[in-house]
């Protein structure tokens, strides 16, 4: 009994000296007459609500013992009633594998009482368990919050690793930001194996979408000898989404922090592609099998003959199992010959197999990584593995390289998917440079024409059959969710595709073609019908035909733009629709023909009236030549979104006989 | 141990583990006649089998055994395949086991990494302990039966009360609720749309079964699902035991809350300061009572902690004083408690705002919301309150900051409600307002150039919950928001529109804007005709009633008027026409009335748009589709210019 209670004893004990060590740990900072000045300003994005500062420390300097701690200290000046909401704070984190180890908070009134956070007021929950996983939060929502107060808050995290990004860039204007780096230097490792892994170990920051910010840097406690780097940075306004823009966080000012080597990042490239070319011989040496199979095509002598039908014999022979739901189930393939042996392989095993290919039958085929411009971006600065994805290329007449993908299931000889056109892709060995342009396709591979041939009935019901022929990144969508479907699979995917891109319609009896030829354009053939009965004024009736075609929007109507547009892909579109005339409506009139065109892309409609007003025929175009367009060219984006929009309510003009 | 002690083991646990991964007979005898199912061509999905048999011990805990089978018939339906099942700190989860056939015949059996239990409520601010346990076998696809057995336990103080749903919208072929309570309990049931499910009652047990109840059409126009679903609740009680929670009566019903509120509800120094201090130098009661109802409103910010039973039990009045926040009940405490302090009695209101509560079924658990009871006796200027007060009292929400003293929000409009009283009391119906008090009236006198442009002077006058929305925005949001809000109203149909010169005024219970209005073209051109929409007001309809048949009842809006009154002046010589100068038509649920007024170059369009929230039935569907029609022609009502 006695030891029962000397053990809570030495633990009531701890428990105290801990939280002593933990209130000194952290100071509240004093409250600046200038920032009770701070006040709501629209032009510099200063509405509602403003961070006046946020502090970061994040301290490695036992990460190589997984001990690391995350501290943020954030100070907001409430402006607005709606403002108040940043009062509510929540903190998700993985149980066991992080833990918070203090919260502080508090209001501060502007007649300068201090309102604290009661600590019976943090709320703890599960937000999410299942098997082996479990991540909760701790939330809190600060007392005696008015419209014109101060709140401010500290959370410290334990963390098994680093914390490599500082997103400064916010959904508030950020007045002040710090960045305490304490990096790690050696700690539990003897400096014989800290000097030898030192190389690789450095501690190195780059700071991106704010290169014009000046950033101050200071490595503390002197330059000669650093333990830890202070980065400071000043008025971040908030962070604004654009439509047709890379990903968010892709955008937003940020620093990244990481550990890498010393070297410049040529020489890092440069290493990088050394250690790939040592793997890739490792991964290729056992090929016995590679060559009985470029074999077959010795009689061949022109190289794209032989690059097309190795190309065709991986698509056709090679089960790709990163498609597969149960790719989990497939054994690894430690070689080329594995590959072939067992008839399948993920798409890195199919590329690396196709470069093998190629080199044996003497084709100068290189591999090549490249990253998902939806996702990512590569940044050239950084020194370590950026890359989403593998291709192979071959050097091309202009002193280029042509990009192949056969890992890429669905994707035809010589291309790859649009998210990966107009990356910058590492060609490893070019002995000349490293990276080099991953070709965007033009608009005319990637073409859609729909025609829909329709008929107004007598009960002004409008109904008919549609065509749809589509090449280039549209097929291959359609080949990636069609090919394998059962019937009523497909019925399901087209019919919610065309409720997704008509207005009100109905649609049955689907058919495909040209699904399983990659080189054939794939057609898609249904009946449809228009829910919306047309209403006779008296005498007349109007018809919009845009109402007949796929709906289009103008996303574009911002006066201004600050990054880059980012289309799927070039394309060009051409829409038709012929409307047969109950017998006794005849048209009265159409609208002029219309075309506009710039650098961007180009649109039109075009109406005709046939058979003496008994049938009216109408085509639309529109078509975007670039992908990727920078700010400079967001007027003449807009322009053309804005052309095409107009269409939308041209009415031709029924008249009863 | 030895070889042949271990074998036995091995076999056992063989066992063991066989029974938990193969199916039970009822998924095989399931899975067996399903392909016979055939169903409606929209259907998603059919339920074979739905079962819930609720036991209620003696103590008071509900243990409840569910089975469910789906058929998923297309990729909609995929979410079938999903179990989600709500638990929170007094209902529990036991042996959830699930299976997945493949029209080959495969079978497989849930997984334990395909079971997550996620936060109900993730917004913050809202603190809760319920959750949901999902369910989610991966390889559900169309032609999959998905089935699901599993056990739950409530402890006594929710378990009295429960619900069971029959069917929503896909086809059922079996459902049934049975319950059993201990003897000499006794229950009470509230019955929605069950005419096709049969009840039997035998001894203490009572059940309901549906068979092969149809898919249900996804119809414009429709009331919501929930009114068109089909449903039971249930709520029981030891007869002669009168413990909490016994709720034989709504008199105990309002008990039990006043108990629990009242405490909360008794002021302390902090409170009676607030109350000075919020109300001083106010004269009258009236004023003091708007004064104390606005704080409530917008002062104390909306914050929830739901938590055990903290989601019943309020917190104090000093406590949501001190912490400047607090939700629904914590507001109504307050404000309780504030009005105390001027020597004014009030009482908690028990409410839902989204479902009906039913007289029938005495529960604290039918209410989601609460509000406040103010004596009107106490008011001098009672007129002002009269859409919110109801037997001498006036209702008030100090949760929704659109409404002021005297006004009410519209999803409470016709609430039955609960005022907590330790005296008798009754579930009292709140106002529903007239179309008369729930207007916007628009007016513009326009000036249309050759060119296409125009510019209109306009002016927008709300009333009731209209003005109630309008106040809201206008206090909330910056004047660029006002305008961005307007454009947005106009966007669908007049493209390209801009707004200057906006101006908001508050008057009573009436909210009036102007703004100028211009576009740089209006007009459509064909040929040599001119054409535009000279009610610029008015948006096309985004639903037809095209069907020839109909099913579900007709729901046209609740009760509101929509005016507009437009005066067109046209470049010279520009004579328009119109196909018909008057448009008149009404059924029970709306009525139209548009006239248009041409005199040379000058054009006058005046609409009156009334929605009466009257349901129509299925034996009224003509006349709500002759309306319909007409409603649309006064919306697509065009004029036309000759220019040759």
């Amino acid at each position: 009994m006695k030891r029962m209670i000397l053990i809570v004893l030495v633990f009531h004990l701890w428990g105290l000296f801990l939280s002593e060590c933990q209130a000194k740990d952290f100071k509240w900072a004093a409250v600046t007459q200038a920032e009770w000045a701070v006040q709501e300003d629209s032009a510099r994005g200063i509405e509602d609500a403003v961070y006046l500062f946020e502090k970061i420390e994040s301290d490695e300097r036992k990460l190589i013992s997984e001990k690391c701690y995350y501290t943020i200290y954030r100070r907001l000046r409430i402006l607005s009633p709606e403002g108040r909401s940043w009062g509510d704070i929540t903190i998700p984190y993985v149980h066991k594998e992080q833990k918070i180890e203090k919260i502080a908070a508090r209001t501060i009134l502007p007649n300068g009482e201090i309102v604290p956070l009661p600590e019976n007021q943090i709320y703890e929950k599960d937000i999410l368990k299942s098997e082996g996983i479990k991540i909760k939060q701790k939330a809190f929502s600060l007392p005696r919050l008015t419209d014109d107060c101060i709140i401010e808050y500290y959370v410290k995290f334990f963390l098994p690793s680093a914390g490599d990004q500082w997103q400064f860039q916010k959904e508030l204007h950020l007045l002040k930001g710090e960045y305490l780096w304490k990096f790690y230097r050696g700690y539990n490792l003897s400096g014989y194996i800290y000097d030898a892994i030192k190389d690789y170990y450095t501690p190195n920051y780059l700071l991106l979408n704010f290169v014009d910010k000046k950033m101050n840097v200071r490595q503390l406690p002197s330059l000669k000898d650093p333990h830890e780097v202070l980065f400071e940075i000043e008025n971040i306004p908030p962070f604004t989404p654009e439509p047709f823009s890379q990903p968010d966080d892709v955008l937003k000012g940020q620093l990244r922090c990481y550990y890498g080597g010393t070297v410049p990042p040529r020489a890092f490239w440069g290493n990088l592609d050394k250690e790939l070319r040592d793997g890739f011989k490792e991964f290729t040496k056992k090929n016995k099998r590679v060559r009985e199979v470029v074999k077959q095509f010795s009689g061949m002598n022109d190289i794209p003959a032989k690059v097309g039908r190795a190309y065709q014999w991986l698509q056709q022979n090679i089960v790709n199992v990163t498609y597969e739901d149960d790719s989990e189930n497939y054994k690894e393939n430690k070689n080329v010959n594995d590959v072939i042996k067992h008839g399948y392989g993920t798409s890195s095993d199919i590329n690396f197999t196709f470069y093998d290919m190629l080199r044996e039958m003497g084709v100068d085929a290189k591999m090549a990584y490249t990253t998902d411009r939806d996702e990512n971006i590569l940044i050239y600065q950084v020194k370590y593995w950026q890359f989403d994805r593998s291709l192979v290329a071959l050097p091309n007449n202009k002193g280029q390289y042509s990009f192949y993908n056969p890992g890429g299931k669905y994707l035809p000889e010589g291309s790859v998917a649009w998210f990966n056109e107009g990356t910058v892709s590492l060609v490893v060995g070019d002995m000349s440079q490293s990276f080099f342009d991953t070709p965007c396709s033009p608009a005319a591979k990637n073409d859609i024409r729909r025609y829909n041939e329709l008929v107004l009935s007598e009960d002004l019901g409008i109904s008919g059959k549609s065509l749809e022929r589509c090449g280039g990144h549209v097929a291959r969508t359609y080949r990636l969710n069609l090919i394998g479907s059962s019937r009523d699979s497909k019925s399901d995917y087209l019919s919610k595709k065309y409720q997704e891109q008509y207005k009100d319609c109905e649609f049955d009896s689907f058919k495909t073609r040209g699904l399983n030829d990659l080189s054939a354009k794939v057609a898609v053939v249904c009946d449809i019908k228009f829910n919306k009965a047309l209403q006779p004024m008296g005498s007349r009736i109007l018809i919009k035909p845009c109402d007949y075609m796929t709906q289009c929007e103008n996303p574009f109507t911002a006066e201004e733009r600050k990054y880059i547009i980012m289309f799927d892909y070039a394309k060009e579109i051409t829409e038709g629709v012929r409307i047969t005339m109950p017998e006794q409506w005849r048209i009265e009139a159409v609208p002029v023909d219309t075309t506009y065109e710039n650098a961007i892309g180009r649109v039109g409609i075009t109406f005709k009236k046939m058979n003496e007003g008994r049938m009216l025929a109408v085509q639309k175009t529109f078509s975007i030549n670039i992908p990727m367009i920078k700010p400079v060219g967001y007027n003449l984006v807009k322009t053309l979104f804005e052309e095409r929009q107009k269409y939308a309510d041209m009415t031709v003009v029924l008249k009863k006989e | 141990m030895n070889t042949k002690k271990l074998c036995i083991w091995a076999i056992l646990l063989f066992i063991l583990a066989a029974q938990a991964y193969s199916q039970p007979n009822w998924v095989k005898v399931l899975a067996r006649n399903a392909s016979y199912a055939n169903a409606h061509e929209d259907a998603s999905a059919i339920i074979l089998y739905k079962r819930a048999d609720l036991e209620i011990s003696k103590r008071g805990y509900a243990t409840t055994h569910n089975f469910i089978a789906c058929k998923i018939l297309d990729e909609d339906g995929e979410s079938f395949g999903i179990l989600s099942q709500p638990i929170s700190p007094f209902l529990k989860v036991k042996n959830l086991k699930g299976w997945v056939i493949q029209p080959s015949g495969e079978s497989t059996s849930l997984k334990k990494n395909e079971i997550i239990t996620m936060s109900n409520e993730m917004s913050t601010g809202y603190y809760d302990d319920d959750h949901v346990v999902y369910a989610a076998p991966s390889n559900v696809e169309p032609g999959s039966i998905v089935a699901f057995e599993w056990k739950t336990e409530e402890s006594p103080y929710t378990s009295l009360y429960n619900s069971f749903t029959f069917q929503i919208q896909q086809p059922v072929i079996l459902v049934q609720f049975k319950v059993k309570i201990p003897k000499g309990w006794t229950l009470l049931k509230s019955e929605w749309n069950l005419e096709h499910i049969e009840f039997s009652k035998n001894g203490n047990t009572y059940r309901w079964t549906g068979k092969n109840l149809p898919y249900q059409p996804d119809e414009p126009l429709s009331p919501s699902w929930h009114f068109l679903s089909r449903f039971v609740r249930i709520a029981c009680f030891d007869t002669e035991k009168k413990d909490d929670p016994h709720f034989e009566n709504w008199r105990m019903v309002a008990n039990w809350i006043s108990k629990i509120h009242d405490k909360p509800a008794q002021p302390d120094q902090s409170v009676y300061s607030k109350t000075q201090q919020i109300t001083a130098g106010l004269k009258t009661i009236d004023d003091k009572l708007r004064a104390i109802s606005t704080y409530c409103q917008n002062e104390i910010r909306y914050v929830a902690v739901e938590l055990g039973k903290g989601r019943w039990i309020p917190r104090s009045a000093a406590r949501t004083v001190a912490n400047h926040f607090g939700d629904c009940k914590d507001k109504t405490i307050l404000m309780r408690a504030m009005l105390k302090c001027l020597g004014i009695e009030s009482h908690s209101v028990m409410a839902n705002n989204h479902y009906y509560v039913d007289p029938g079924l005495p529960s604290p658990y039918q209410f989601n919301h609460c509000l406040i009871a103010i004596p009107s006796a106490n008011t001098i200027n009672r007129e002002n309150y009269s859409q919110a007060t109801v037997a001498g009292m006036i209702f008030f929400d100090p949760t929704d900051q659109s409404c002021d003293i005297g006004e009410l929000p519209s999803e409470l409009h016709g609430a039955r409600v609960l005022v907590c009283a330790d005296h008798d009391t009754v579930l009292y119906r709140l106002p529903i307002p007239g179309s008369e008090s729930t207007q916007r009236i628009f007016y513009a006198r326009v000036l249309l150039n050759e060119n296409g442009s125009f510019h209109a002077k306009t002016k927008v006058r709300e009333i009731g919950s209209f003005a109630s929305q309008a106040r809201l925005r206008n206090r909330s949001g910056s004047k660029e928001d006002q305008i961005e809000n307007w454009l947005a109203f106009f966007s669908d149909h007049l493209h390209g529109a801009e707004i200057s010169n906006l101006a908001i005024s508050e008057n009573a219970d009436t909210m009036t804007t102007t703004f100028s209005l211009g576009a740089a073209n209006i007009l459509q051109r064909a040929g040599p005709l001119v054409m535009f929409r000279p009610d610029i007001f008015m948006k096309s309809l985004t639903s037809q009633l095209s069907a020839s048949k109909r099913i579900h009842p007709i729901w046209m809006g609740s009760p509101s008027q929509i005016k507009t009154h437009v005066e067109w002046e046209l470049p010279e010589k520009w004579h328009p026409e119109v196909d018909t100068t008057e448009i008149k038509n009404h059924c029970k649920g709306a009525s139209i009335s548009s006239r248009t007024k041409i005199d040379g170059n000058a054009l006058i369009v005046k609409t009156a748009h009334r929605r009466y929230g009257k349901l129509m039935w299925q034996d009224e569907y003509e006349n709500a589709r002759s309306f319909w029609n007409d409603l649309n022609r006064v919306k697509e009502q065009t004029a036309f210019i000759k220019t040759e």
